[in-house]
């Protein structure tokens, strides 16, 4: 029985550490493809409103959508990072119990931004995680 | 890469799937047996890229 439930709790922290790890390379060849275009939206807006905050915002407003989209989607990353550590760790504590929720929440709230097969395999990881550490998010720690 | 491909948000997040796609063959080659947990993700390049430009302004304003 005890070797059942480890076998089963290491092929779900498996596919917890493939997803994490999934996503945060996918994020960041995202990042390596969208900064150039970012950077110079930014530098052509800087030097065209050096002292007009207003204007220099507008002028980035649909480049800083994705920015933003982008920094959702790594916060979640990095939740659910953290949420993965500690579980592979070992640590079957207060910490654990309380970021799987939280890395949950930030995923759900990026979930929208993702194309349909990464939020299948979302879907499945959070099943995972409610699973493993069900409860809510109250704060992040 | 064409500059306008990230005009919307939506083509930005078509990238990001097709990275997506090709990631778990790519760790299939690389990783085989148990996965072990990458580094967490750091300071981006696009927030690095903004924090400079606001660091600038923000110097300019100063003077």
């Amino acid at each position: 029985m005890v070797l059942v439930l480890t076998a089963c709790s290491s092929s779900l922290q498996d596919s917890a550490v493939r997803t994490t790890n999934g996503l945060g390379l996918a994020l960041e060849a995202a990042d390596a493809v969208f900064a150039p275009v970012w950077a110079k939206a930014l530098a052509d807006a800087n030097a065209a409103f050096p002292d007009d905050d207003g204007r220099f915002h507008q002028a980035v407003a649909t480049q800083m959508q994705i920015y933003e989209a982008l920094g959702i989607a790594r916060d979640a990353q990095r939740w659910l990072h953290l949420a993965v550590q500690q579980w592979v760790a070992g640590d079957e504590g207060a910490m654990w119990k309380e970021v799987a929720p939280c890395a949950v929440a930030e995923l759900r709230q990026a979930e929208p931004l993702f194309t349909a097969e990464q939020q299948a395999a979302f879907a499945v990881l959070i099943a995972d995680l409610d699973a493993v550490a069900p409860g809510v998010c109250v704060s992040h720690p | 890469m064409k500059p306008g491909m990230f005009e919307s948000i939506k083509d930005a997040f078509a990238v990001l799937g097709q990275a997506w796609k090709a990631i778990p063959e790519i760790v299939k080659l690389f990783r085989p047996g148990k996965p072990t947990l990458d580094r967490a993700l750091g300071e981006s390049q696009a927030e690095k890229e903004l924090r400079a430009i606001e660091e600038q302004r923000a110097a300019r304003k100063a003077k």
